[in-house]
């Protein structure tokens, strides 16, 4: 045992050495949180949160009626007004200054969109107001002739969601406007308007705390974190210590492979033990995050966790020849592994290549699994394979990795 | 080896009979049998490729043999394990460490290896690095580190030490600070196995030789008795040129012997002033200018020469 | 001297390609994130995209008959019919369906995943579409006051509009970056500099050699990811080729002036990589890889626009057809960019000892 806590105590010095390998393993996992927390924990209230740059180019000439009927260009560009004065608005509208022409202003804010620099372009057109007045003298006395109406264009950004956003939301102001004309004019009965109401689903077990995505998030975090430790750390600390010859040394020593590994093991677990503890302190006190993580199923989930994506390191080594080659296949299995499996985002409607290689990533069923013991979302994968998947994977990195593995580089013993 | 029949058993740190290993196709060990004697420095020569690493690493537990007999201070055994390892230090090739470790850090570490081991101190002042206890070990010069890797292979003070090429790569000072070392280590009555292919090496250090080459012991005994089998006579060496064998036999009447290899002659001659006259006579007369012109006593690598062909250093 | 240039490029660059971790970095990384990213961004601004819609009407409704004919009528979508409203949530928060939709008879209730973050803003435009056309339905409403919506912009990336640029920029980035701070510095540590300067090939010689194999190593990179592009995701490009491979040189060059400014503060190669890996790792959470930059916080839009990626990557969105931009102001970025760079690189290259 005196051996395996050298080896232990080891580590951690060098570990504690290393300005690098503390920013990787402590610093950057909470930069990664940060970043993701404030950019999607943002994206299902976009419409609150973004400040919407719509250009509004009024064409419109005619701005009195003849009659006790509202202006319907001069009601939609007051509303617009309005609603970007208001305290905190999520719109922030550019009209024409003084001394422009209409069509240079017209342009000018086409020129804009085109560059991402507004949203949406919403042109009222030139004798809106006559065609609106019409089309209701046609409802209201069948003489007179339709002509569809009047029409408002919104110039939006091809591809770009946000645009698209915006030109939802301007629609249904525009929507609004119609509909009251038509109450105004007295033509529906709003009894029989439509109501939208907007819910999500029910993530969290019954506790009747909304969607927090710091929650959701976290068990992705840990779960980045004991990936990088089982593909990097525990990949170089075998498949680059052996070809160093650091490893022979030792067992020219009477060390054996066991404890040397076991010293590996025990530095990785207080490491993992160290990054858990501090991510969640950070999440707790930052984002406010809530979960039960010191219960036994989530602790269950996060060692079981650790020991299979620790085994997969084990196999990688096992099973590369060279430290390059065991490197560099650590690496291109880090980045599929972590955003295929679901740690981030769920991923879902995948080409048939990948979404085999979703299905057969233990990431995939460890982060559902613990999810769903944590109570922050259920898991879309059954609990049984939750727990059968990354157990398959575990046995056979270990057992192809005990059989396999070389600790000599040279073919010793 | 008549001096050496009387050995007893007990004297005997480690024994090899008849050791055979093979890579695929390629026989690295043909057979080897040899001895080594308690409390004396025993050098394995021989040019790379000889199976001088191969047979060192199946003494010190890395590699297995794949036939032959194998005793440890008199006890037969399979390999070289777990209990032997206690009682054996081991200097290899090629020495990597680990990072960000500091000098002290490192002796500690590797003492808690065995179940007995010497003071950190008490290795630090053997190796004359206790003003770098404190230093990380990527910042040692070539040979601080070399002076540490023997430092790790004393910790256990144990009392066979295996130095496999212990100052290849380093400069002058650093060369003759480890043989000093070693002759300490002796004095203290050590056994070691020391594996080289620099003869001065062999030479200063030794206390008996045996000379491999081919996966075989081709030769074997003191330094001194090995250069004596080839003759007390004193060498002539120059290039080789275009000289012919029937060219360099005219050169002189007391030429004993001519050992030639790629680039250079060897001219073994009783009565050296007569031999020295008469080949520079012998070039005077034909117009053949002798270049790299020298003239010494004869060497390790003299015998390996006459004994393959080859030099040490090939 | 241009002899021993060619021959010189040739031979840093069958070392490069040899190198398996730097062939993996510059070439198979980017493809990995194109495959991984594209796959689950491919749906985005897709104009013909299905979206799955769980129906429940409670038993209690008497007047379906509006909504189903809105629902046949809609098209993009694919109905199932649910028999109560724990399945329908069970069905969304299992990712069964993308869309729950309840009708009570007077108002719509529309539920979503929380997770699928990207997506629900685009179900909720599906489900006011829903609710506009149920209304123009059940009560008669005549639209006075349509709306036409015109786009502007590239019409055939979609979804994929800053992915795939983004993806170039990876690639342009690996290659030049660790061209000079780990390449460069690793020839120094290893005194591979202090022999060469015993010749008489000249450092500028050298210099150029190493910028020209990590150019090649560029173009091969951005190649392997376009044909990617053509033949895996389909995609039509609009490339302006006369632009678009001088400024894969221009970024590559930029990068090379960011590894340069990292020499500066590191003391050693092994340094120098390791913080190159960290530039690399944050700047790429800003370069639209792993989503869209328009999702950034608007701070964070800002702390982009200091990065020299974000440039390089707009550089390379405008000369793909996918962003407008002043062509004035692109060629001032890209003669800015290539100017500053190259001058940092060599100062920084030139000017250190490859004696030491």
């Amino acid at each position: 045992m005196k051996s395996v806590f050298s080896i232990f105590w080891q580590f951690i010095r060098c570990e504690q050495r290393d300005r690098y390998s503390l920013f990787w393993n402590f610093a950057f996992p909470l930069i990664v949180m940060t970043i993701l927390v404030l950019v999607f924990g943002n994206m299902n209230t976009a419409e609150n949160t973004v400040v919407f740059q719509v250009g509004l180019v009024n064409q419109e000439t005619e701005l009195a009626s003849g009659n006790e009927l509202p202006v319907p260009s001069q009601i939609m560009e007051d509303l617009l007004v309005e609603i970007s004065h208001g305290e905190r608005s999520w719109l922030q509208l550019h009209q024409i200054s003084q001394g422009q022409t209409i069509e240079s202003f017209l342009s000018s804010e086409l020129h804009q969109l085109e560059r991402g620099n507004r949203h949406a372009v919403l042109v009222i057109p030139d004798a809106l107001n006559e065609s609106i007045y019409q089309e209701v003298m046609s409802v209201l006395s069948p003489q007179v002739q339709s002509h569809g109406g009047g029409e408002v264009v919104i110039y939006s950004q091809s591809g770009n969601q946000m645009s698209a956003i915006s030109v939802d939301i301007l629609s249904q102001i525009v929507s609004g406007i119609n509909s009251q004309i038509n109450t105004e004019i007295g033509l529906i009965d709003t009894a029989q308007m439509v109501d939208l109401h907007y819910y999500q689903v029910e993530t969290d077990g019954g506790r009747s705390i909304p969607f927090n995505f710091a929650n959701y998030l976290m068990p992705g975090i840990f779960l980045m974190v004991f990936l990088s430790s089982g593909l990097e750390l525990v990949v170089e600390r075998l498949a680059l210590y052996r070809e160093r010859g650091i490893l022979r040394r030792y067992f020219a020593a009477p060390l054996q492979p066991a404890q040397y590994g076991l010293g590996l093991l025990m530095h990785i677990m207080v490491l993992s033990i160290l990054q858990v503890l501090l991510v969640y302190g950070f999440g707790v006190s930052v984002f406010g995050v809530s979960i039960p993580l010191f219960t036994p199923l989530p602790l269950f989930y996060l060692l079981f966790s650790l020991t299979t994506l620790l085994s997969l390191g084990w196999l990688i080594a096992a099973v590369s020849k060279t430290a390059n080659s065991a490197l560099t296949l650590a690496n291109a299995l880090l980045y599929p592994l972590m955003f295929l499996g679901g740690l981030y985002f769920p991923v879902m409607d995948m080409p048939l290549p990948i979404q085999l290689f979703v299905q057969g990533n233990p990431v995939t069923y460890l982060v559902n699994g613990f999810r769903d013991s944590l109570g922050v979302f259920p898991s879309p994968t059954p609990a049984l394979l939750n727990l059968l998947v990354p157990s398959l994977w575990l046995v056979t990195a270990l057992a192809l990795g005990f059989s396999r593995f070389k600790w000599d580089a040279k073919g010793g013993n | 080896m008549s001096e050496q029949a009387s050995v007893t058993e007990l004297h005997k740190a480690v024994e090899v009979i008849n050791l055979r290993k093979h890579y695929g196709s390629v026989r690295a060990l043909n057979g080897v049998s040899f001895y080594v004697k308690q409390g004396q420095v025993f050098t394995l020569l021989g040019p790379n490729g000889a199976g001088k690493t191969t047979t060192v690493e199946i003494l010190e537990g890395l590699k297995k043999a794949d036939s032959g007999e194998l005793y440890f201070f008199g006890q037969k055994c399979r390999e070289i394990g777990r209990k032997e390892k206690e009682r054996i230090g081991v200097l290899l090739q090629e020495t990597n460490f680990i990072e960000r470790v500091k000098v002290k850090e490192m002796i500690q570490m590797f003492a808690s290896f065995y179940r007995k081991s010497l003071p950190v101190s008490q290795i630090l002042e053997i190796v004359a690095l206790l003003e770098k206890s404190d230093a990380l070990v990527e910042n040692l010069s070539g040979g601080q580190r070399q002076r540490l890797a023997i430092g790790l292979a004393l910790v256990n003070d144990p009392e066979i030490v295996f130095l496999d090429e212990p100052t290849t790569g380093l400069d002058p000072q650093a060369r003759r600070n480890i043989w000093e070392l070693i002759e300490t280590l002796k004095a203290a009555g050590k056994t070691i196995f020391l594996t080289t292919h620099y003869m001065e090496e062999a030479e200063r250090l030794s206390d008996y030789v045996y000379i491999m080459d081919g996966g075989k012991i081709i030769s074997a005994g003191t330094p001194q008795s090995l250069v004596d089998k080839i003759g007390k006579e004193n060498v002539v060496e120059f290039s080789s040129g275009h000289l012919t064998q029937e060219q360099i036999k005219s050169m002189s009447q007391e030429i004993k012997r001519v050992v030639s290899s790629d680039d250079h002659i060897a001219i073994y001659a009783s009565d050296l002033p007569t031999a020295l006259s008469e080949i520079l006579e012998w070039a005077k007369q034909n117009g053949v200018d002798l270049e790299n012109f020298a003239i010494r006593r004869p060497n390790l690598e003299d015998v390996f020469l006459s004994l393959t062909g080859k030099g040490l250093r090939d | 001297m241009a002899i021993r240039y060619f021959i010189l490029t040739k031979t840093l660059l069958v070392s490069f390609l040899r190198d398996r971790q730097n062939l993996f970095l510059t070439l198979a990384l980017p493809l990995v994130f194109l495959f991984i990213f594209g796959s689950l961004f491919q749906n985005e601004g897709q104009q013909e995209r299905i979206t799955r819609v769980a129906v429940f009407v409670p038993p209690e409704t008497t007047s379906d008959k509006d909504l189903w004919h809105v629902l046949d009528s809609t098209t993009g979508l694919r109905l199932d019919i649910v028999e109560s409203e724990a399945t329908l949530e069970e069905w969304v928060s299992g990712f069964k369906t993308d869309i729950g939709l309840i009708w009570d008879g007077s108002a719509l209730r529309i539920y979503t995943n929380p997770t699928r973050m990207q997506d629900n803003s685009y179900f909720h435009q599906v489900a006011s579409g829903i609710r506009s056309a149920l209304e123009y339905q059940r009560t008669g409403l005549v639209r006075f006051i349509q709306v036409q919506n015109r786009q502007v912009g590239n019409q055939s990336l979609g979804g994929l509009d800053y992915l795939f640029p983004g993806i170039i920029a990876l690639g342009v980035l690996s290659s030049g970056l660790f061209a000079i701070s780990s390449s460069f510095m690793h020839y120094k540590d290893k005194k591979v500099l202090k022999r060469l300067m015993a010749t008489s090939m000249s450092k500028v010689t050298f210099l150029a050699a190493l910028m020209t194999t990590r150019m090649v190593a560029s173009i091969m990179s951005t190649f392997m990811v376009l044909a990617a592009g053509i033949f895996v995701f389909r995609l039509t490009l609009t490339i302006n080729w006369v632009l678009f491979l001088p400024y894969i040189l221009v970024g590559t060059v930029t990068m090379m002036g960011l590894g340069a400014l990292v020499t500066l503060i590191a003391k050693t190669a092994e340094n120098a990589i390791q913080i190159s890996t960290i530039l690399m790792t944050i700047m790429m959470f800003f370069s639209g890889i792993y989503f869209p930059v328009e999702f950034l916080p608007s701070y964070f839009q800002r702390v982009s626009a200091f990065l020299p990626l974000s440039h390089v990557a707009k550089g390379i969105r405008y000369t793909m057809g996918i962003e407008a931009m002043d062509g004035v102001h692109f060629f001032l970025q890209a003669a800015l960019l290539l100017v500053a760079s190259s001058a940092l690189t060599w100062f920084v290259t030139l000017k250190s000892r490859w004696n030491d």
